[in-house]
């Protein structure tokens, strides 16, 4: 275990949120199986009470998680000094084997927060609690996710050993190591480059056709991230052999990389409360979608087209 | 057409606690659109929690209360706020002014959370102070004011946002008798203007006025007489 | 702008209570932010002195303890690949009684120069011959407060006197270093410290290219097996290490007292009730969502913590960086042997005031918005009655 300040925050404020979050689950069960508007008996009333106080606990616990994964990463940043061969969290998040799944499952987790809090606020505009059952069966469901990123952090951090020495994101995202991860990292950078503004652009275009426009979405998710590693960091660094997706949230890059990453979070996320929305029949424009999407692929197209005009040469 | 209806509502304080109190039994009612109502009976009969009831100031153990159309006694928080911000004047009993604040500020309170503009709601309440004649002492603090003054207040606060109902729970028992009979004769008048107006109380001077309906309230029934 | 208005005018006719909320969370933050301010200076202090450090140390330890080495090693060393130069060095600590102060003892060559630039500057204009020390300003007032004008009597370990000329001044980037540290010559530290004249204490060595010296430390290391090799980078983290954890246990400490803090505001906040509850309920049956309820006690809470934790901080800077933090320092002198006064130089780091909203900010809310959010759902007739 080691003691560092934002490591106490960071189990603290999750510990603290997950008692409140666990009250809810246990009042979300109830409602999730006995819920009926259409009954006027005590229990429905009972539950028509807790339904509300349940759910505006999970609303603001739930908010508050999505905003304290970007304090985890900065955490995971600032341990980078201090464990001995990281220069930035990927060196860390890799320094034992809790790490990557850890910062899997609360992506993950902020997806399902967020869709969540979609569902949750188009049943706030209903009279008639359409959604309550179905918002509570799926927070019942995704409670065990909330534990498992629980007990998976208190691994991870338990798991730090300050005298280990770990890999820095130079080895981790090298093209010629031999690992799952440098296979995708083969692919050329320019392929890569052409697959993410052909998805932008289909993306745009498909924006009539929600379902699709949100699937596209979540694919957008995973070429974003490799276009960030293979194409645009390096531009970022202006190194052509360092590719990172976390060096770029730091000071020397002014902290980009939080405004990269919560743009695209915000933009495919939205695309996915669009595809909510219309499964619910409730009313959600695409437009925000593709303003956060706009400007994120705007941001990163500046570092390219900058250095391109700076120094005449493509770096790849 | 009833804009007013309450479906085998029952009202339990206390549910399943051991302070548990019957309020209310079982209550079927209907009050037409636009009539006078007088609910009478002794203090601790439930009218007062009937009115509640239908304010959406209170939920029932059971059954269910639907004003203009709609199921109040089910509806969400945002939903049921609006609801007695838009259709319900309340004049309660103890007047329930905010003491500190002064007489405008009092009769803005429910004007601040609508979406309205400083300058409209400012002229709204100006309005309802000037009918009630209180608009002299608009700055100053409530505690200040007289017993009279103090249930002017409090119905230029109730009718600010001019609603369709009218619920006054026992309006003249802090009232000497001049001030009373002249509170009789603003609802009647309310009443000529179209407004469904339901009175709980057991002052026999409003049996003096032309009432449509008439309920007499005893241990959580209602019965109509 | 009419809810703020409103909270405005509600937080003036509770202005008492409000004032007193105020004075606690500034106090709070002052507190907190004090003490993370102290460590954080001392420890950019620390670090400023690690980064003038060469790459690598080697000591000799026999049986666990150091001992000095012969200065014979210092050419084979020097000798292999990837090293730009090799040190050796003469000191160790001297305990001076009457201050109660343990000083610094250096030897350097004066004729050579020394790896470190404030060193040099500090001997470059020194021409005094026989027993003489140039020592950092903070060193000279303790002397002088001592009455020791222009010398200082050194008890070597055979209990002789040694009577040394106070030949210059010297001030340092580090305050820590100004405090403690004497220069000597060589001949003089290895007669104070009772050294034969082969004996060196330790060596310092700067490599060419920092990212070997790694490696470099494990040749060391195999040439010589008794020795002890540090890299900076050991020391960095270690120093680190220390750090962080001191602030660490006083931060556990501080949640705790902060969780006790929180108790008292929650029991306090909801056993306010009825006139409170009262006033929610009356909002409410006027059309007010529980939503706006909230939004008004936020607005009132956020006023209070806001201009609390803006004084909090400010407060705490002056005290810390102007007032030089007295009382507080104390409870951090104890992991420095170093008892001689040092300056605590501002510095501001984002992501401490970050780390501080971030605690403060959700057990304010959690003391005040719970409490009127409980009192907000209560069904409004039940909090008139």
């Amino acid at each position: 275990m080691y003691i560092l300040p934002e490591v106490l925050i960071n189990l603290f404020l999750d510990s603290l949120l997950n008692i409140f979050l666990f009250i809810a689950w246990i009042a979300g069960i109830r409602i999730a199986l006995f819920f009926d508007f259409n009954s006027d008996t005590p229990y429905q009333y009972a539950l028509l009470r807790q339904s509300y106080l349940a759910s505006t606990i999970a609303k603001f616990a739930l908010t508050f998680k999505i905003f304290l994964l970007f304090y985890l990463i900065y955490t995971l940043d600032k341990l980078s000094n201090l464990i001995p061969g990281a220069m930035c969290a990927a060196g860390v998040v890799s320094a034992n084997g809790y790490g990557v799944w850890l910062l899997s499952v609360k992506i993950v987790n902020i997806y399902l927060f967020a869709s969540w809090l979609a569902l949750h606020s188009f049943d706030m505009q209903r009279k008639d609690y359409a959604f309550t059952k179905k918002k509570f069966a799926f927070f019942v469901a995704i409670f065990p996710l909330v534990v498992a990123a629980w007990v998976l952090e208190f691994l991870f951090f338990n798991g730090l050993d300050v005298s280990k020495i770990v890999s820095c994101c130079g080895v981790l995202f090298a093209p010629l190591s031999h690992s799952a991860l440098a296979l995708v990292l083969q692919i050329d950078p320019k392929i890569v480059a052409a697959l993410f503004y052909l998805l932008f652009v289909a993306i745009v275009l498909s924006w009539r056709r929600v379902y699709l426009f949100a699937f596209l979405h979540i694919v957008f998710i995973f070429v974003a991230l490799l276009g960030i590693i293979v194409f645009f960091s390096p531009y970022i660094y202006e190194l052509p052999t360092h590719r990172c997706p976390f060096c770029l949230l730091q000071k020397e890059y002014y902290y980009i990389g939080y405004l990269i990453y919560a743009l695209l979070f915000l933009g495919t996320f939205s695309a996915i409360k669009a595809a909510i929305a219309k499964a619910l029949r409730e009313e959600f424009s695409v437009k925000m979608a593709l303003v956060f999407d706009i400007v994120f692929v705007a941001v990163l197209s500046y570092y390219p087209l900058v250095y391109y005009m700076k120094n005449g040469v493509w770096l790849l | 057409m009833d804009i007013i209806v309450c479906e085998n509502v029952t009202k339990i304080y206390g549910y399943k606690t051991a302070k548990e109190h019957v309020a209310l039994k079982d209550v079927n009612l209907k009050i037409a659109k636009g009539s006078f109502v007088l609910l009478m009976g002794p203090s601790g009969s439930g009218k007062s929690t009937l009115l509640s009831l239908i304010a959406s100031l209170l939920r029932p153990t059971q059954g269910r209360v639907i004003v203009d159309g709609e199921v109040v006694s089910k509806l969400p928080d945002r939903f049921s706020a609006d609801f007695r911000r838009q259709k319900i004047g309340f004049i309660f009993q103890k007047f329930n002014l905010l003491e500190d604040l002064s007489v405008q500020e009092n009769v803005l309170v429910p004007l601040i959370v609508s979406d309205e503009s400083i300058k409209v709601i400012e002229e709204k309440a100006k309005r309802a102070m000037q009918r009630f004649a209180i608009d002299h002492k608009a700055l100053m603090p409530v505690r200040k004011l007289s017993g009279g003054e103090q249930q002017r207040c409090a119905i230029a606060r109730a009718l600010v946002n001019d609603p369709p109902i009218i619920l006054a729970d026992e309006p003249t028992a802090n009232l000497d008798d001049a001030l009373a009979r002249q509170l009789i004769a603003t609802l009647d008048e309310l009443k000529k203007e179209g407004k469904t107006i339901v009175v709980a109380t057991h002052d026999p001077r409003f049996l003096d006025l032309d009432v449509d309906a008439l309920y007499e309230v005893k241990e959580g029934n209602v019965y109509s007489a | 702008m009419k809810m703020l208005a409103f909270s405005l005018a509600s937080l003036w006719r509770r202005r008492y209570k409000n004032l007193a909320l105020f004075f606690i969370f500034s106090l709070l933050i002052f507190l907190v932010m004090s003490i993370f301010l102290i460590a954080g200076s001392i420890k950019n202090e620390l670090l400023t002195t690690l980064k003038a450090l060469p790459d690598i140390y080697v000591q000799r330890t026999v049986g666990g303890r150091l001992m000095p080495m012969k200065i014979d090693r210092v050419d084979p060393i020097e000798e292999m690949a990837g090293i730009e130069w090799v040190m050796p060095r003469v000191w160790g600590f001297y305990y001076f009684p009457a201050a109660g102060v343990n000083f610094s003892v250096i030897g350097v060559d004066f004729d050579l120069g020394s790896y470190k630039k404030e060193y040099n500057d500090a001997i470059a204009s020194i021409e005094a011959k026989g027993d003489f020390m140039v020592v950092g300003e903070g060193v000279k007032r303790i002397l002088q407060k001592h009455y020791y004008k222009d010398f200082f009597n050194f008890i070597a370990p055979t209990g002789d006197f040694i009577k040394v000329k106070l030949a210059g001044v010297f001030s340092s980037n580090s305050a820590l270093e100004s405090s403690d540290t004497i220069l000597v010559p060589m001949a003089l530290a290895r007669k104070i410290f009772a050294m034969s004249e082969d004996e060196i204490t330790d060596m310092l060595i700067k490599v060419q290219n920092p990212k070997e010296a790694p490696t470099i430390a494990k040749n060391i290391q195999n040439l010589y097996p008794d020795t002890r090799v540090i890299t900076k980078d050991d020391l960095k983290v270690s120093y680190q290490n220390m750090f962080d954890y001191k602030s660490g246990l006083f931060l556990a400490l501080f949640i705790g007292s902060f969780f006790a803090f929180f108790v008292l505001v929650f029991e306090k906040a909801s056993s306010v009730g009825k006139e409170q509850i009262k006033e929610i309920g009356i909002l409410k049956a006027l059309g007010w969502r529980v939503e706006d309820v909230l939004y008004l006690k936020f607005l009132e809470s956020a006023v209070v913590i806001f201009s609390s934790f803006v004084v909090g901080l400010v407060v705490s800077y002056f005290f810390v960086f102007v007032l030089q933090a007295p009382l507080l320092r104390d409870i951090f002198s104890g992991f420095s042997v170093l008892k001689p006064q040092f300056i605590l130089k501002p510095f501001f780091d984002t992501s401490l005031v970050v780390t501080l909203f971030l605690i403060v900010v959700p057990l304010y809310l959690a003391a005040t918005i719970v409490p009127s959010w409980r009192a907000a759902v209560i069904d409004p007739e039940e909090a008139i009655r």
